[in-house]
C-alpha cells in the first residue's frame, strides 16, 4: 500500500494536464492526444487502447479507497513499468525455467546430492551469452533454498572471473565468504601462501559426512583458467575428487572450448560434466515467450486492467508486422537478452497517454536495434569528409583493397572536382588533412601499419573501415546530398 | 648445532684405568669405565659398563636412554666406542602403539627396547651423563620422588607390543646418584649461560607483576648462594622458587578478579585469535595488565599458535606425576582415559588413511560437552588444538598423548602444594557453578591447556628466532635454554603455567626469568663465562620480532582452518544405486588398485629396501593424469605403514607435498619442514634447517619418505629446489627416500641438470585400460569413474520414470559417454540462430573462394548478404552482421581479431569445415 | 552546454570569448518569438518542427517544474531527451543496466545526460575516462559520490575490481538505492584501453553489485568496436544524430550580439554556415568561428557604409575573410588571439599565413633541401636527363610514359643515398662549392629540423640514406626565394 499511495501521489501531477500531439514523422515517440477532466467522477469508458481516443479517469482520491477494483490509469501504468522493468532490466527470475527443464533437473539433482549426501561434484554450465546460464543457476539455488535441509547446510562461495582476476584476490574472496578464521570484518590476513594453505587445511579438515558442503560458483569460468598455474582450479577440483570437505564446483562460461583451456592435470580432476544451454526453441515458442514476457501476472492490483493489457499483448503478438519483426529478431538471435532489449524499448513508450504497446512501437524499437551504427555516424559527416570517403571507396575499388594515403585520396577528390565540380570547390591541403584526421578519430579509417612514424602524415598508408553498402546507404540518407556527388559515388570507375 | 655447543663446553672423555683386555677378532681394547669431565672443572663423571646413560640425540631435551654393555676402543685408542642396550622413551614409541599400553604412560617411563633394527654401537663422545633407571614391576605404581632424573622401566618394547621385563635386564650395579655439579649435557649449557645475561634485559621489559620479579630476584640471590655452597641444595632452592611463584600467582589471580572492563581494540585482536568469549575475556584483561609489548608478543603467539610444539620438548620433565601417580591412577584415571583414548584413536583414524570417515570432535559428543563445561579454563583450546594437529599424521597423535600427560599432575596437586591450592581455588572461582567432577576434569583441561600454552610459549621464542634468524647460533641456544628450563624446575613450571594460563603471550618474560635462575643454579661457577656470552645473546632476536610483528598482518597461526560442520549429518546412501555412486566417486579409494600391481610392486620394493637398510634414494614416477600415480603411492605407503606397525620393517615417517598446492616453488621447503617438525619458518630458513637435518648424523634416526607430487611445478630457473630434493637422499645420514610424481615422461631430461637426473631411477606408468570403451577415449581412471557415476544417475532417473529398479546397463554408460565426450560444437551450431548459421556458411563459402582458412569480416559479409538474398531473408546491416559474428566468436566457434578492427578483422573457424557442414546439413 | 563544452570535445584548446558563453540560456527566451527562416528547415532532421514542443518533456515520477526547466535547456534534442528519459523511467524504477549513447562530437550527448542528472537531482556520478588514468581514480570517484568519502577511503591502495564491487555492495546494502544510481562515463572509447575486465564488469555492474545502478557510456565510436572478444552484456544502444543545418542555424543564431537585430545576426550565421558547413559541422567550432568573425562582419554596418538588410554587400565583405579564416584559425595555425590581432592591422599579415611557408634557412641549406626534394621525388634514372649538359639520346616516348600509380607525389618520397644528394646539389647550386664540413653539418641540421629524415640505420655510417620530408608548396616557396624553378626539374610534372 505504501508503495501504491506514494506512486499515486507521484503520478498525480502528470494526470492534471497531458498534451495533445499528432504523432510526428520521424518522431520516434508517437504521442497520443488525451483529455483529462479533473472532476471526472464519470464512469470509465471501455478502454480499447488506440491513439487519440478520449479517456476519463476517476480521481486519485476515489481510487485510493477502492484499491483492488481499478486503479487510476497512471497508477496502473506505473505498476506495469515496475513489473516489466524488473523483468527486462533486472533479470528477475521467472517462476519456472522455460525450455531448460532438463538442465534444471540435472543441476538440482547434482547440487542436492552435494548438499544432502555430501557428495563432491564439479560441473560446467556452457552456453552462449544471454542463454540464461546465470538465470538457470539462480533459479536452481532458489529452489534448493526452499528445502531446509539444503538451505541449512550448503555454504556458498560466488566468484566472478571478471572480478577475481588472479588467485591471490580469489583466495582472499573465498576466505571472506567462508568466514574462515583469518578474517576480521572484511579484512583477510595472511600472505598468499598462507591463505592457500589455510583454505586447503580447512577443506582437508572437513569430511564427507560431518562438515558442511561448500558450493563454489565460478562465473566467467574461462577467465579463471588464465590464472597462473591454474592453482585455484586445480585445488578446487582436487578437493572435489578426494575425501575432504564436500565440494560442488559450478562453472559458468560461454566458451565451448573451455576444456581445452584447462591444463592436463586440472582437466583430469574435473568430472567432465557439462550442462549445455543451447536453446532449440522454435519461432512459435519464441512468440509465446514474448507474450509471456509482456503479459502481466495475476497478482496485479487492478484485475480489469490486467485483462485488457494481456488481451492487447495477445493481439499485438498476432499482428502481422509484429510477427515479421519478431521473426527477424528470432533469426538473428534467440537469446533472452536481445529480446529484453527490444521489449524494453517498446515498454519505454508506454505512458499514461498511450497505455499499451502498439505495433508501431515494436517497429520503431526494432528499427533502433537493427540500425547500422556506422551509417548513423556517416550521416553526421561534413560533405567534404563524405567526399573523401567516396574517394577512398574508389581507391579501394581500383587498387582492390590496397591501403592508400591522403595524397591519393586528395588526388581522387581533385580529379572529381575537375571533372564536374558544380557543387564543391577545392580545399586547401590542410583543410583536407583536418577532415582526414577527423575520420581517423571516428575510426572510420585506420593506419595500415603503425610503424610509419617517420613518414609524413599525408603519405601515411590508411585503410577504410567501411563496407560499400554502408557508404551507399549513408549517401541515400544524407541530407541534401548534391546529385553530382551521388553520381560520383555510383560511378563504377573513378 | 651440536658442534656449536661443543665449542661452549669442552668435554673431555678418557678411559679410566688400563684396558681390561684386547679383543683380537675385533681388534678392540675393552675398557671397564670411562671418565667424562669438563675442562676447568674438577669433578669427573664415571661411566661404567652396566650403567644407564643418556646419549645425546637430535632431540636435546630428552637424550636417548641406554645402558652401557661394553666400552671399547680400537687399538689406536682414539676411537672411543660403546655398545649399549637401548631404552625408548614414551615419546619414541609410535603413538598408535601407545594405546596397547592400556594406560597413560608415565612421562618418565621408559621401555626396554628389544627392536632389532638399530645399531647398538655409539660414539663414546655422544654419552652425556649417567642417569638413574629403576625397574618397577608392572603392577607397581610409579613411585614419587623429588628428583626427576630417575627413569622407570616396567615393560619392554619390541616396537610390536609391550612385554614385562625382569629386573635383571634393567637393574645393574646401583649407579651412583647423578653428580649435581656435573656440567649439564652440551645441549643444556648454553641456556645455562644465556639466561644469566637475560636478567638485565628482562628487567627492562614490562613484567606482569613487580612482586613476582622482586621475589624472583630475591630467589636469585639466595639461590646463587645455594649453588655457591657446593650447590647440592637444588631441592631447597626449588621450594624457594615455588614460594615466590605462589605469591606471584596469587596477586595475579587477585588482579584478574578485579579487572573487569576491557579495551575493544585489544578485544578485537584477540577475538581473532580465540573466538570463544571467555578466553577473550581472560586474555584481554591480561592485555590490560601487560602493555603494548605484550600485544606484539600476542601477535607472535597468534603467529605461532597453530604450529605444534617442536618434537618431544619438556613432556618428560613434568615429573611431579611421580608423586601423584598412586592416588591418580586409582580414581582419576576414570575421567582420564576415555577422553585421552578417544582423542587418541580419533587422531589416529584421521592420521592414517583418508577414506575412513573420522569422528570429528563436533561429531563425537564427549569432548563436545567437556568443551562447553570448561570454557572458562580455555579448555576450548584443546579440542581445537587437537583438530589442528591431526592432519599432521602420527606426529600429531604423538603430541596428543603428551598433551594429556601433564593433566594428572595438576589433579593431584591441590593436596600437595600451596601453589596448586591457589590454582584450584582460582579455578573454582573461575567456574563456581561447576560440579566437583567437572572442576576436577576442568583442572585437567586447564592443565592440558596450560602445558600446551607453555609449549606454545616455548616455541613462541624459538620460532621468533625462525622468523628472523639468519644466524642459527642465536636460534639454537635460546631454544635449548627454554627446554632445559622447562625440564628442570617443575615447580617453576607449575607457577609459570599458572601464569601462562592467563597471560598467554606475555609470559615469555617469565620463562626467561626462570632461565636466569636456572642458569645460575646449573651453570654454577661458569657464570663469568656466560657473562661474556651475554653480549651475544643479549642481542638474541627476542626483541627484534617485537619490532617486526606489527608490520604485515599474517594469518593468525592458531586460527583453526575449518569448515563449519553441518547441522545434521549427511544422508547415507539409500538405495543400491546411490551406494554404487558413492563407491564410484573418485574420492573413495579402492582397497586394491587393479592393473597397477606391477608399478605397485616396483615402488613398494624400492621404498621397502631403502627403509630396511636405512639408506636414501629417490624415484621418479610419471604417467598421464588419472592413471593412479598418486593413488598407487598412497597405497604403497599404507601397506608399508602397516608393515612397520607389525614390525616387519623399521618405523618410518611419511610426508607429502604437492607442487600445485603451493604458491611458489620455495614454499616446498616450508611445507616439508612443517610436516616434519611442525615449525613454521621462512623459505630460506626452512631450507637451511632441512639441509642441517638431512646432512647431520644422528643415531637411530628413522627413515623419512617424502612424496613430491606435481614435481614439474617445483621447477625454478636455478633448479635449486629440485636439486635439493634429489640431493638430500644421497647424503650419508639423510635416510631420506624421495618419491616424485609428474605427468611428463621426460621431465628429467627436459628440465633437470644431468647430475640431478642421474640421481633418480624412475618408473613410467603407462595408462592401462581399466574399462575398455573408456580407454578407447582416454586412459584416465578418473574419467572412467565419473562416467560410471553419471551412468548410475541416468539409470536412476530412467528407473524413476519406469518405476523399475534399473540395473546400470551398457546403454546408460554409452549415454553418459555421449554426454561427456560428444563435441558441443556441432550441437551448438545446430542450435545457432538462422543468421549465425548463415554466417558460418558464408565463412566457409569465402574460404573456399579464397582457398585460405582465413578471411576478413568484410569479405565474409559480402557472402553473407548474398546468402541472405538467396534464403529470402532481408539482408542484415553491418552492425548486425558484426554482432552475429562476434557472438559466434564469443562461444569460440570462430576465432576473431580484436573487435576494434571493425570490418577489417580477420575471421577463422575454430571447428573443422566438415563439422560445420555436417551440423548445418543435419537440420 | 558549457560543461558539455568542457568534457565533450577536445576541439579549441582556447577558452571562448565571453560573448559566446551565454549560449542557450540567452537563446531560450528568443526562440519562440524568432522562428528560423523556413529556408533552413531541412526535410530530414525535423529540428524546427520539434522546436515548438520544447518544454513538453514529461514523465511521471519527476517534478514537472523541473522537467520544464530541463526541456528548455535541451533545444533541438527533444526527441533524444524524451527517449532517454522514458528509458530511464521513474527514479525508483529499474533502468536498463547499461546504456550506450553514441553520436558525433558536440551533438549534445553529455549535455542532455548531465542536464537530466543535475536538474532532476538524480544520484549520479559523471566520470570522464580521460581524467581516470587509473581505475583507482574511477572507483574512488564513484564510491565517493554515491556513499561519501569514508566509503571511498575503504579502498585499498591499488584496488582491484573485486575490492570495488565488494565495497560498493556493502555500502549499498547499508544505504540501498531509493532511486536509480547512474554512472556516466564520457569518452567511453578509452575504456577499451583500460583493463580488459573493466568494460564487461561495468556493463553488468547492476548484476554484480545487486543495486539499482545503471551505467551510461558516451562515445563517438560505434559500439561494434567495443565488444570484448568473449562478448559481454550488451548495452542498450542510443544514437544522437548530428544537428541538421537548420538546427545549427537556430542554435547559433541564439547567441546574437545584443546591439544587433536577430535577423541581422542570423543572416550572418547563414553566411558563416554557407562557408563552413561543407567542411565542419561541429557546433562548437562553428560557434567559435562565428564569435571570432562577427566583429569583422558588422564593421561596414558600424561604419555606416551598408544597411543591415543589405545582405549581399555584407556577404561580399565577409566572404574572403571567412575563407581566410578557414585556412588559418580553423586549422589552429594561428590562435584566436593572433587572428583578432590580424584583423586590426589588415596589411601583410594576411599573406602567407600558413606557418611553414616562412622558414628562414641558410643559402646552401635551401639548395640542399631542394636537392633532397628532387632526389627523393625523381627516379634516379632520370637524373642524367635533368642534370647532364648533353646526355645521350633519351627517347621522349619511353621516357615520358608514366602512370600516376608510380607518381612519387602520391606515393611519397623515396630514400636516397648521401652521394646522390650531393651530386644533385652540386648540379643545382650555381656557384662552385667545396664539399666542406659546413655542408655536411648543414645536412645534419636539416635532419634535426625534420626537413630531412634519416631512414637508414645508424650503423651504416658510410652510406646514410635520407628522405625529404617537406611538401611541394613548401619547397616551391623555398625555391622561389632562391629563384630556382623546381617544377622544371620534377619528373612528375613533365
Amino acid at each position: 500500500m505504501g508503495v501504491l499511495t506514494c506512486a499515486a501521489a507521484i503520478t498525480y501531477k502528470p494526470l492534471q494536464r497531458v498534451f495533445f500531439r499528432q504523432p510526428i514523422r520521424g518522431d520516434l515517440q508517437s504521442k497520443a492526444e488525451v483529455v483529462i477532466s479533473d472532476s471526472a467522477e464519470l464512469p470509465r469508458k471501455s478502454r480499447h487502447f488506440h491513439h487519440n481516443t478520449f479517456r476519463f479517469f476517476h480521481t486519485i482520491m476515489s481510487k485510493r479507497k477502492a484499491k483492488d477494483a481499478h486503479l487510476p490509469i497512471g497508477e496502473c501504468i506505473n505498476q506495469v513499468h515496475q513489473i516489466l522493468r524488473k523483468r527486462f532490466c533486472h533479470q528477475q527470475l521467472p517462476d519456472k525455467p522455460e525450455g531448460l527443464e532438463a538442465q534444471h533437473k540435472h543441476l538440482v539433482e547434482l547440487l542436492k546430492r552435494t548438499a544432502v549426501h555430501g557428495e563432491s561434484n564439479s560441473v560446467l554450465i556452457v552456453g552462449p551469452r544471454g542463454a540464461g546460464k546465470t538465470m538457470l543457476l539462480r533459479s536452481v539455488l532458489r529452489d534448493l533454498s526452499e528445502e531446509t535441509e539444503v538451505q541449512k547446510n550448503l555454504l556458498q562461495v560466488h566468484l566472478n572471473g571478471l572480478l577475481q582476476t588472479d588467485d591471490r584476490i580469489a583466495l582472499k574472496e573465498i576466505t571472506r565468504q567462508l568466514h574462515l578464521e583469518n578474517v576480521v570484518g572484511d579484512r583477510v590476513f595472511g600472505s598468499f601462501a598462507e591463505n592457500l594453505g589455510f583454505l586447503l587445511d580447512a577443506l582437508k579438515k572437513g569430511d564427507r559426512s560431518s562438515s558442511r558442503p561448500v558450493l563454489f560458483v565460478l562465473d566467467e569460468f574461462d577467465l579463471f583458467a588464465h590464472h597462473k598455474n591454474q592453482t585455484l582450479l586445480y585445488n578446487l577440483f582436487d578437493v572435489s575428487q578426494s575425501a575432504q570437505a564436500p565440494l560442488a564446483v559450478v562453472g559458468l562460461t560461454c566458451r565451448l572450448d573451455v576444456l581445452e583451456l584447462l591444463e592436463k592435470r586440472v582437466k583430469s580432476r574435473f568430472s567432465h560434466r557439462q550442462i549445455h544451454l543451447l536453446s532449440t526453441l522454435t519461432f512459435s515458442h519464441y512468440l509465446d515467450r514474448v507474450r509471456a514476457q509482456l503479459s502481466l501476472p495475476d497478482g496485479f492490483p487492478d484485475g480489469k486492467f490486467v485483462e485488457e493489457w494481456n488481451a492487447a499483448v495477445t493481439t499485438l503478438c498476432e499482428d502481422k508486422s509484429v510477427v515479421e519483426v519478431l521473426q527477424r529478431h528470432y533469426n538473428s538471435s534467440k537469446d533472452f537478452r536481445s529480446l529484453h532489449m527490444l521489449l524494453m524499448l517498446c515498454l519505454s513508450r508506454v505512458s499514461v497517454a498511450k497505455p499499451a504497446i502498439t505495433p508501431a512501437d515494436l517497429l520503431d524499437a526494432s528499427r533502433l536495434c537493427v540500425a547500422d551504427a556506422k551509417a548513423n555516424m556517416l550521416h553526421g559527416l561534413s560533405i567534404l569528409e563524405l567526399c573523401l570517403i567516396i574517394a577512398m571507396k574508389h581507391l579501394n575499388d581500383v587498387y582492390e583493397g590496397e591501403p592508400f594515403n591522403l595524397q591519393m585520396v586528395h588526388n581522387e577528390f581533385k580529379k572529381f572536382l575537375q571533372r564536374k565540380s558544380s557543387s564543391l570547390y577545392n580545399f586547401e591541403q590542410p583543410v583536407i588533412m583536418k577532415a582526414f584526421e577527423h575520420l581517423q578519430q571516428l575510426e572510420l579509417i585506420r593506419p595500415a601499419d603503425s610503424s610509419s612514424a617517420k613518414t609524413q602524415r599525408e603519405y601515411q598508408l590508411m585503410r577504410l573501415m567501411l563496407d560499400h553498402g554502408q557508404i551507399m546507404e549513408a549517401l541515400q540518407k544524407y541530407p541534401q546530398c548534391p546529385t553530382d556527388i551521388k553520381q560520383w559515388a555510383m560511378s563504377a570507375f573513378a | 648445532m651440536k658442534y656449536f655447543t661443543r665449542l661452549r663446553v669442552k668435554r673431555i672423555y678418557e678411559w679410566r684405568g688400563d684396558p681390561l683386555g684386547f679383543n683380537r677378532k675385533l681388534k678392540t681394547l675393552e675398557y671397564g669405565s670411562l671418565a667424562i669431565r669438563v675442562e676447568g672443572l674438577p669433578q669427573t663423571t664415571i661411566i661404567k659398563t652396566g650403567q644407564h646413560i643418556l646419549i645425546e640425540g637430535d632431540d636435546n631435551d630428552n637424550p636417548y636412554v641406554a645402558r652401557v654393555v661394553r666400552l671399547f676402543a680400537d687399538e689406536s685408542g682414539e676411537q672411543m666406542k660403546a655398545v649399549v642396550q637401548w631404552f625408548v622413551r614414551v615419546s619414541e614409541v609410535p603413538p598408535s602403539k601407545l594405546k596397547l599400553l592400556g594406560r597413560d604412560p608415565h612421562p618418565q617411563e621408559i621401555f626396554f627396547y628389544e627392536g632389532r633394527n638399530c645399531d647398538d654401537e655409539v660414539d663414546a663422545e655422544s654419552i652425556l651423563r649417567p642417569v638413574q633407571v629403576k625397574h618397577l614391576d608392572t603392577a607397581a605404581p610409579f613411585p614419587e620422588s623429588e628428583d626427576k632424573e630417575t627413569l622407570y622401566v616396567k615393560l619392554s618394547w619390541d616396537s610390536r607390543n609391550f612385554r614385562d621385563v625382569d629386573s635383571s635386564l634393567v637393574e645393574s650395579a646401583p649407579p651412583r646418584p647423578p653428580n649435581p655439579s656435573l656440567p649439564p649435557s652440551p645441549p643444556r649449557c648454553p641456556p645455562a649461560a644465556t639466561p644469566a645475561s637475560r636478567g638485565p634485559g628482562r628487567r627492562a621489559l614490562p613484567t606482569p607483576d613487580p612482586a613476582v620479579m622482586r621475589r624472583a630476584a630475591l630467589g636469585d640471590v639466595r639461590y646463587s648462594r645455594g649453588t655457591a655452597s657446593a650447590g647440592k641444595a637444588t631441592t631447597e632452592a626449588e621450594s624457594l622458587h615455588s614460594v615466590t611463584k605462589l605469591s606471584s600467582s596469587k596477586c595475579l589471580s587477585a588482579k584478574r578478579r578485579n579487572a573487569t572492563e576491557r579495551t575493544p581494540g585489544v578485544r578485537k585482536k584477540l577475538q581473532l585469535c580465540s573466538p570463544d568469549e571467555t578466553a577473550v575475556l581472560r586474555e584481554d584483561v591480561l592485555n590490560r595488565l601487560l602493555e603494548e609489548e605484550l600485544e606484539s608478543a600476542g601477535a607472535q603467539a597468534q603467529r605461532l599458535a597453530s604450529s605444534p610444539p617442536r618434537s618431544p620438548i619438556l613432556t618428560h620433565s613434568l615429573t611431579p606425576l611421580r608423586r601423584t601417580n598412586r592416588n591418580l591412577s586409582s580414581d582419576h584415571s576414570i575421567h582420564l582415559n576415555p577422553s585421552a583414548i578417544s582423542c587418541r584413536n580419533q587422531s589416529l583414524s584421521e592420521a592414517d588413511s583418508p577414506p575412513s570417515p573420522a569422528g570429528d570432535d563436533s561429531s563425537s559428543p564427549q569432548p563436545g560437552e567437556e568443551l562447553e563445561a570448561h570454557l572458562l579454563n580455555g579448555a576450548a583450546e584443546t579440542p581445537r588444538r587437537r583438530r589442528r594437529e591431526t592432519p599432521r599424521g602420527n606426529y600429531a597423535t604423538r603430541k596428543e598423548t603428551r598433551t594429556t600427560t601433564p593433566s594428572r599432575r595438576k589433579e593431584a596437586q591441590p593436596g600437595k602444594e600451596p601453589v596448586l591450592a591457589v590454582l584450584a581455588e582460582e579455578e573454582n572461582e573461575g567456574s563456581p557453578t561447576l560440579p566437583v567432577a567437572a572442576t576436577r576434569s576442568s583442572k585437567r583441561k586447564s592443565a592440558l591447556m596450560v602445558s600446551s600454552r607453555i609449549k606454545k610459549q616455548l616455541n613462541l621464542l624459538d620460532v621468533q628466532e625462525d622468523l628472523n634468524s639468519d644466524d642459527d647460533d642465536e636460534f639454537i641456544p635460546s631454544k635449548k635454554e627454554l627446554q632445559s628450563s622447562s625440564e628442570e624446575e617443575e615447580e617453576d613450571e607449575d607457577v609459570e603455567e599458572e601464569e601462562e594460563e592467563e597471560n598467554g603471550p606475555g609470559s615469555d618474560d617469565e620463562v626467561v626469568a626462570k632461565k636466569s635462575r636456572r642458569s645460575s643454579s646449573s651453570a654454577g661457577s661458569r657464570t663469568p663465562r656466560s657473562k661474556q656470552k651475554t653480549c651475544s645473546s643479549a642481542r638474541t632476536p627476542r626483541k627484534t620480532p617485537r619490532k617486526t610483528t606489527p608490520s604485515t598482518p599474517r594469518t593468525p597461526r592458531h586460527a583453526t582452518p575449518s569448515i563449519p560442520s553441518r547441522s545434521q549429518p549427511a544422508r547415507r546412501p539409500a538405495n543400491v544405486l546411490e551406494e554404487a555412486r558413492t563407491r564410484l566417486h573418485v574420492s573413495s579409494v579402492p582397497e586394491s588398485l587393479p592393473c597397477r600391481e606391477q608399478e605397485f610392486q616396483d615402488i613398494y620394493s624400492f621404498v621397502e629396501s631403502k627403509i630396511m637398510d636405512g639408506t636414501g634414494g629417490c624415484m621418479y614416477i610419471s604417467g598421464v593424469p588419472g592413471t593412479g600415480k598418486t593413488a598407487t603411492v598412497h597405497e604403497v605407503m599404507r601397506c608399508l605403514q602397516h608393515a612397520a606397525d607389525v614390525e616387519e620393517i623399521p618405523a618410518f615417517r611419511f610426508c607429502e607435498i604437492n607442487g600445485m598446492k603451493m604458491t611458489d616453488p620455495h614454499q616446498a621447503y616450508v611445507q616439508i619442514l612443517q610436516e616434519l617438525t611442525g615449525q613454521k619458518a621462512t623459505a630460506d630458513h626452512a631450507a637451511a634447517l632441512l639441509e642441517k637435518r638431512f646432512s647431520n648424523p644422528a643415531p637411530r634416526k628413522e627413515t623419512t619418505v617424502l612424496l613430491v607430487d606435481e614435481l614439474d611445478l617445483l621447477w625454478t630457473r636455478k633448479q635449486n629446489v629440485m636439486y635439493n630434493l634429489f640431493d638430500w637422499p644421497t647424503r650419508r645420514h639423510a635416510r631420506l627416500v624421495v618419491l616424485t610424481i609428474a605427468n611428463t615422461m621426460d621431465l628429467p631430461e627436459r628440465i633437470m641438470i644431468n647430475r640431478v637426473a642421474s640421481r633418480l631411477n624412475r618408473i613410467a606408468q603407462h595408462s592401462s585400460a581399466l574399462l575398455r570403451q573408456v580407454a578407447a577415449l582416454s586412459g584416465d581412471a578418473r574419467r572412467c569413474l565419473d562416467i560410471c557415476r553419471r551412468a548410475t544417475e541416468i539409470c536412476e532417473h530412467s528407473a524413476a520414470d519406469l518405476s523399475a529398479a534399473g540395473l546400470v546397463g551398457m546403454s546408460h554408460v554409452m549415454e553418459a559417454l555421449n554426454e561427456m565426450f560428444s563435441s558441443a560444437y556441432i550441437t551448438a551450431i545446430k542450435c545457432a540462430s538462422t543468421q549465425e548459421q548463415l554466417f558460418l556458411r558464408a565463412v566457409i563459402a569465402e574460404f573456399r573462394r579464397l582457398g585460405l582458412e582465413e578471411a576478413t569480416f568484410q569479405q565474409v559479409f559480402v557472402q553473407h548478404q548474398a546468402l541472405c538474398r538467396v534464403e529470402g531473408l532481408q539482408p542484415v546491416s553491418v552492425s548486425e552482421g558484426l554482432a552475429v559474428c562476434q557472438r559466434l566468436g564469443a562461444c569460440r566457434l570462430l576465432l576473431l581479431e580484436p573487435s576494434r578492427l571493425g570490418v577489417l578483422q580477420r575471421v577463422r573457424l575454430n571447428v573443422s569445415q566438415d563439422d560445420v557442414l555436417f551440423a548445418l546439413k543435419a537440420d | 552546454m558549457h560543461q558539455s563544452a568542457e568534457n565533450e570535445t577536445c576541439a579549441p584548446a582556447k577558452s571562448y570569448p565571453r560573448k559566446v558563453v551565454f549560449s542557450i540560456c540567452a537563446h531560450i527566451q528568443q526562440r519562440e518569438m524568432s522562428p528560423p527562416e523556413p529556408v533552413f528547415v531541412t526535410p530530414a532532421g525535423g529540428g524546427s518542427e520539434q522546436s515548438w514542443m520544447a518544454g513538453l518533456l514529461e514523465h511521471p515520477g519527476y517534478d514537472e517544474e523541473r522537467l520544464r526547466r530541463v526541456s528548455e535547456q535541451l533545444s533541438c534534442r527533444e526527441v533524444q531527451a524524451g527517449l532517454l528519459l522514458s528509458l530511464m523511467g521513474q527514479p525508483q524504477q529499474y533502468c536498463y543496466p547499461s546504456l550506450f549513447i553514441y553520436g558525433h562530437r558536440a551533438s549534445g550527448k553529455s549535455h542532455v545526460v548531465n542536464v537530466f542528472m543535475k536538474d532532476l537531482e538524480l544520484p549520479h556520478v559523471t566520470v570522464s575516462c580521460v581524467e581516470c588514468v587509473s581505475v583507482a581514480l574511477l572507483f574512488e570517484k564513484v564510491l565517493r559520490s554515491f556513499f561519501g568519502c569514508d566509503a571511498a577511503s575503504l579502498l585499498p591502495r591499488s584496488p582491484s575490481l573485486s575490492d570495488f564491487v565488494r565495497i560498493y555492495r556493502q555500502q549499498s546494502s547499508q544505504s540501498p538505492a531509493k532511486q536509480t544510481r547512474y554512472i556516466v562515463m564520457e569518452k567511453a572509447e578509452l575504456l577499451r584501453d583500460a583493463d580488459v575486465n573493466l568494460l564487461p564488469a561495468l556493463l553488468r555492474l547492476q548484476e554484480l553489485v545487486k543495486d539499482n545502478v545503471s551505467v551510461i557510456l558516451l562515445s563517438e565510436i560505434v559500439w561494434d568496436k567495443f565488444r570484448p572478444n568473449t562478448g559481454c552484456f550488451e548495452p542498450l544502444l542510443l544514437h544522437f544524430p548530428d544537428y541538421s543545418k537548420g538546427e545549427l542555424q537556430q542554435i547559433l543564431s541564439t547567441d546574437r550580439h545584443p546591439s544587433y537585430s536577430a535577423e541581422f545576426y542570423s543572416s550572418y550565421i547563414n553566411i558563416l554556415l554557407g562557408v563552413f558547413y561543407p567542411v565542419c559541422r561541429d557546433l562548437r567550432e562553428l560557434r567559435h568561428l562565428a564569435a571570432l568573425n562577427f566583429s569583422k562582419f558588422c564593421e561596414p554596418v558600424a561604419a555606416g557604409k551598408v544597411k543591415e538588410m543589405d545582405t549581399h554587400k555584407l556577404w561580399k565583405n565577409i566572404e574572403p575573410h571567412l575563407k581566410k579564416a578557414m585556412q588559418t584559425v580553423y586549422l589552429r595555425e594561428v590562435s584566436s588571439l593572433q587572428w583578432e590581432q590580424m584583423e586590426e592591422h589588415e596589411s601583410g599579415a594576411l599573406r602567407g599565413l600558413s606557418a611553414h611557408t616562412h622558414v628562414e634557412l641558410p643559402y646552401y641549406s635551401k639548395f640542399l633541401l631542394i636537392a633532397a626534394y628532387l632526389a627523393s621525388y625523381n627516379p634516379a634514372r632520370t637524373d642524367k636527363r635533368f642534370f647532364l649538359k648533353h646526355h645521350g639520346k633519351i627517347r621522349k616516348t619511353n621516357f615520358l610514359k608514366k602512370n600516376e600509380k608510380t607518381s612519387n607525389h602520391l606515393l611519397g618520397p623515396k630514400p636516397f643515398p648521401l652521394d646522390r644528394l650531393l651530386a644533385v646539389f652540386y648540379s643545382v647550386v650555381d656557384s662552385r662549392v667545396a664539399p666542406t664540413a659546413s655542408i655536411f653539418s648543414q645536412i645534419s641540421s636539416l635532419v634535426t629540423l625534420q626537413l630531412l629524415t634519416l631512414v637508414s640505420h645508424d650503423d651504416q655510417l658510410d652510406t646514410p640514406k635520407y628522405k625529404c620530408a617537406v611538401s611541394l608548396d613548401f619547397i616551391s616557396a623555398i625555391s622561389r626565394t632562391v629563384n630556382f624553378d623546381i617544377v622544371k626539374y620534377l619528373y612528375d610534372f613533365l
